[in-house]
């Protein structure tokens, strides 16, 4: 402690960084470094000494070298069968081929539900929320004659609704189509006479229906003549077409599921002037076509 | 005095050790036996310092976890020994937590008591110090201290590389350097005038 009290008097305090960073670095203290080392004394040299005492090789003990070979070959062995194993990717984790599998068997799932239940869309028996209004659709016949069925109700005033074309020139009138029989549903019958308080007052019909009077043919006639055109408005057209029958999506009740229609209205689009007039066309002249 | 001014034992360059440990990876075995040869006394001598008697074996599991991980491996000579001793400081702190406690090295007082010469007798007792005893001496630093001591001299690990090696800035490790340092000449200084009273 002597000495180091020395050395700190004649050379500042110790250790000076540049002799440390010497000795940690095991480099010898040459002559120039004199000057620093008559400063240190002592205790430099000696801590050199214990440092340089501490850097020698220990001995090793035997069979640890063929050991560590041992494991070497080992482990170089296992990470060839492992590279092997994975096709050449190395450090290809477990974990991660789990979840590969799992996504694969996932996506298989996915597709098979999602063409079932298009495969029983396409078949008509699908539950009850993607049936139309209440009226059961029935299987898909399988031969391809065109089935006439006659009508399950009674005769109505409004079932001259049915004789008349949905669309003007439309195969409807010329020969009824199997789905004809969904027109006779209850559903289908209240189309020819609206509810109270559903229907759409047309231009030439009285607000208020005079009882005894016949009723308004406009509202019997799903596209009137004097209403053909861009008269009325979409929604209100496409709520005629329901009236016969459709489903809110515009479709039959025996179309194949996924037949795009016009008459639905997408959310959050604003057509403009010319789209909208071309969709009036087209549900004018093409969605009505069963 | 002359001693100290040797020079310590010739390490490979980083260089060459970068090159070996390279062909190692590629499955060369020889390359692998140069790269233990180079590498072992240095991780013996600080793993002794760590858990003292038990280095050897905190070496073989070291050496265990560097050949199943070698592979990925990246680096030149001093990055690999800064990747041994990482390892080796890891593996050494799992056998100090299962025995619960840090063993006492041997005594370094057994050693500075040994008759010495009354005109330098701190110098002549370090001329006898052992490796084993040097690195006793060392280990009964703060471990912070000792740590980085054993880093620098022992591995010769730079200050960045000893610095990562422990979770630390390379300005904190140089820090805890010096101290242990000083420290290390306070005791050599208290067991010189032990010994010389003892003369007396």
């Amino acid at each position: 402690m002597r000495r180091l009290r020395s050395a700190r008097g004649g050379g500042g305090v110790w250790p000076d960084p540049g002799i440390a960073e010497r000795l940690l670095d095991g480099r010898a203290l040459s002559g120039t470094d004199a000057g620093a080392r008559d400063a240190a004394g002592a205790a430099v040299v000696n801590v050199a000494r214990l440092l340089d005492a501490a850097s020698r090789p220990l001995d090793v003990r035997e069979g640890d070298e063929e050991a560590a070979r041992a494991a070497y070959r080992e482990a170089r062995a296992s990470s060839v069968s492992r590279a092997f194993d994975t096709g050449g990717r190395r450090g290809w984790p477990g974990r991660r081929r789990g979840l590969t599998v799992k996504a694969l068997v996932g996506g298989v799932a996915a597709v098979m539900a999602l063409g079932g239940v298009a495969v029983a869309a396409q078949r008509g028996e699908l539950a009850r929320p993607f049936r139309h209004h209440g009226h059961v659709v029935s299987p898909r016949p399988r031969s391809t004659v065109p089935v006439v069925s006659p009508p399950a109700v009674r005769p109505r005033p409004s079932a001259t609704r049915a004789q008349s074309p949905a669309v003007p020139g439309g195969p409807a009138s010329a020969a009824p189509s199997p789905t004809s029989s969904a027109a006779a549903t209850p559903e289908a019958s209240a189309a020819g006479g609206l509810r109270p308080g559903s229907g759409v007052r047309l231009p030439g019909c009285p607000r208020v229906r005079i009882p005894g009077s016949p009723p308004c043919g406009p509202l019997l006639a799903p596209f009137p003549a004097p209403l053909s055109g861009l008269v009325l408005p979409l929604a209100v057209r496409c709520r005629l077409l329901r009236r016969r029958g459709l489903s809110r999506w515009g479709h039959l009740p025996d179309e194949v599921w996924g037949t795009p229609r016009p008459c639905y209205r997408l959310p959050f689009v604003r057509l403009s002037g010319a789209v909208r007039k071309r969709l009036l066309g087209l549900c004018m002249t093409g969605s009505s076509t069963p | 005095m002359s001693k100290a001014e040797v020079r310590r034992r010739a390490r490979m360059d980083d260089g060459e050790l970068g090159d070996a440990v390279t062909q190692a990876r590629d499955g060369d075995e020889d390359a692998f036996g140069v790269v233990y040869r180079e590498v072992h006394p240095m991780l013996l001598g600080y793993l002794r310092g760590l858990v003292g008697e038990d280095a050897d074996d905190v070496a073989s599991e070291t050496w265990h976890d560097v050949v199943r991980d070698l592979d990925g491996f990246r680096g030149d000579g001093q990055g690999f020994r800064g990747w041994a001793a990482a390892i080796a400081r890891h593996r050494a702190m799992d056998h100090m937590r299962r025995i619960k406690a840090r063993p006492r090295t041997a005594a370094f007082d057994e050693t500075v008591t040994e008759p010495v010469t009354p005109q330098d007798s701190a110098g002549e007792a370090l001329d006898n110090v052992s490796t084993q005893q040097a690195l006793a001496l060392i280990a009964e630093l703060p471990q912070d201290q000792a740590e980085a001591v054993l880093l620098r001299v022992v591995l010769g690990l730079n200050a960045p590389m000893a610095a990562s090696v422990l979770g630390k800035r390379p300005g904190a490790v140089r820090t805890a350097a010096y101290r242990g340092l000083k420290r290390l000449s306070e005791r050599l200084a208290a067991a010189g005038e032990q010994a010389g009273r003892g003369e007396g």
